[in-house]
């Protein structure tokens, strides 16, 4: 019971307040657990299983009304439901929630990252974080042009070290650690026929979508481990990658695409006129875009100015009304040296305008 | 009690680091796991949570356990973990929440989701009213009876902070808890 309602100049009655509400509860010893699941983490976040209900229901409603709008030609994912994600018997209440994956498409200047939405399952106690990595190593991207470097199989335990709540920008010494693992493949070793160029973009990848999908605007660096090499210090390099102490994100001239297509995403069914847009790094701050029938035949084009040149800045344009039927939409920067330079960045999304 | 520093799986491999991390973490987990799950539960009302909070504090503890110095880190660092993680638990529930589209009606029972007994509900549901740092100072400081520095130091903010979160807070909770007759 509350001792006394009489404020006590002493806080005693405070102390025994807050005891007297918690004195009851005793939890199981579960010490062995503690111990066998070191370094095999499950990911902490809010195992509030109602809160994750609530959300499971929600976001089921938002993924079917998603996949109307928006079913994808290609198989969005091996495993990924394309039938109703109701929740089942199972004892995990599962929940579709969307995040940012970075993934790797090819440009003049190698490849670089792109960025997907995708829908993506859960129990609804991952964190934004593992859920994104999760879906980077584990879905197969939506747009056909985006691929994950990462060996098939490869898994990833995600956590925040630091003095405060993950990615607090009033953290400086925060960090994220990823632990990496594959039964099969020395995930140490840069993959037989992966170029060094794909490896380190790789790195970059899941550096990325860990602060995009924690919202960590700081983006605070992020310490890689694999798996099996016992202290954090002992992992001398990632797929090939030294990795000697955590990872910062590149800059985006080096890490990003020149230019992306945020919206529409690839796979959708929309009616013209539609809007488009994105964000391009680009010389003299013009994109150019067309839409193209499957022949080839250019039904749309026109050019778009971003709000800045040569650094990453928003476009936008309006495709106007065409008929029904599937296209190509291509966004791209402009070649400032006329075809002398390495060329031009490209983005490209499939569209059924009905 | 399972004590792995004697079973032989572990003691062949010869890692004594591990060991002596199995042997560290033992010790805590006896001394303070209780009073931690029950600091979570003041933080956050809902006892499940709580404990398997505690459990991750112990598990990132266990993984750094070469990285601190001395027992007494070890115990502020298990602190620091759990009211951290506390806070991104409440933290992560409106994240997730905001996966909720607009057009949806606001859940107001998503934090509902314990039935917790009466007679401790009450000061429980008085702490979650009040903000998360005067929650964090007030449970620091009458619960686990830590001095000002150490409030600060787990925080990470000033002493000053300490102290005017403390007054606001306790003069709050008692505001709260005596606005209703006892039932």
């Amino acid at each position: 019971m509350i001792p006394s309602r009489t404020p006590d100049p002493d806080d005693a009655w405070l102390r025994a307040a807050l005891r007297d509400a918690v004195a009851d509860i005793d939890p199981p010893d579960r010490l062995d657990e503690v111990l066998s699941r070191s370094g095999t983490r499950r990911t902490p976040w809010a195992p509030a299983l109602v809160a994750a209900a609530v959300v499971a229901v929600v976001a089921v409603g938002v993924g079917v009304v998603q996949q109307d709008r928006s079913t994808p030609p290609v198989g969005t994912a091996p495993g990924s439901p394309t039938s109703s994600p109701t929740p089942s018997a199972t004892p995990v209440i599962p929940a579709r929630v969307n995040v940012p994956v970075y993934l790797v498409g090819d440009t003049p200047a190698g490849p670089r990252l792109f960025r997907e939405f995708p829908w993506v399952d859960t129990t609804g106690t991952d964190d934004p974080a593992t859920i994104a990595v999760r879906a980077m190593l584990e879905q197969a991207p939506r747009d056909p042009d985006y691929r994950s470097p990462w060996p098939r199989g490869t898994t990833a335990q995600v956590s925040w070290v630091g003095t405060s709540e993950a990615g607090d920008p009033a953290d400086p010494d925060g960090a994220w650690e990823i632990v990496l693992r594959h039964p099969a493949v020395d995930l140490t070793r840069r993959p037989a026929g992966m170029a060094e160029a794909e490896a380190e973009v790789a790195v970059q990848q899941i550096v990325h979508t860990v602060q995009g999908a924690a919202g960590d605007e700081t983006r605070h660096p992020v310490g890689l481990r694999v798996a099996g090499l016992g202290d954090a210090a002992r992992t001398p390099a990632v797929l090939g990658v030294p990795v000697t102490g955590p990872v910062s994100a590149a800059p985006a001239s080096e890490a990003l695409a020149d230019v992306w297509v945020i919206d529409p995403a690839d796979g959708i069914s929309l009616s013209a006129p539609f809007e488009v847009d994105g964000l391009a790094a680009a010389y003299e701050a013009t994109v150019t875009w067309s839409l193209e029938a499957p022949d080839g035949t250019v039904v749309a084009d026109g050019f778009a100015t971003t709000a800045e040149a040569a650094v990453r800045a928003p476009y936008r344009f309006t495709v106007p009304d065409v008929a029904p039927g599937e296209y190509l939409l291509v966004v791209s920067t402009t070649d400032p040296s006329d075809g002398e330079g390495p060329g031009v960045t490209r983005d490209t999304k499939r569209v059924t305008v009905r | 009690m399972p004590v792995p520093a004697h079973d032989p799986t572990r003691r062949s491999g010869a890692d004594t680091a591990r060991i002596a991390a199995d042997e560290g973490i033992t010790v805590l987990y006896v001394a303070h796991q209780r009073s931690l799950v029950r600091l979570a539960t003041l933080l956050l009302r809902d006892a499940m949570v709580a404990e398997e909070v505690v459990q991750d504090a112990f598990v990132a503890v266990h993984d750094r356990w070469r990285r601190l110095r001395e027992p007494d880190d070890a115990v502020a660092y298990l602190r620091q973990a759990v009211v951290n993680r506390c806070r991104s638990v409440l933290r992560r529930r409106t994240v997730a929440l905001k996966h909720v589209p607009p057009a949806v009606p606001d859940a107001p029972g998503a934090d509902e989701d314990v039935v917790v007994h009466e007679r401790r509900g009450e000061v429980l549901t008085a702490l979650r009213a009040l903000p998360t740092r005067q929650r964090e100072v007030l449970v620091l400081r009458y619960y686990l009876d830590l001095s000002e520095a150490d409030i600060a130091t787990t925080l990470g903010i000033s002493r000053g902070a300490v102290k005017s979160h403390a007054s606001r807070g306790s003069a709050r909770l008692r505001e709260i808890l005596t606005a209703e007759p006892p039932t």
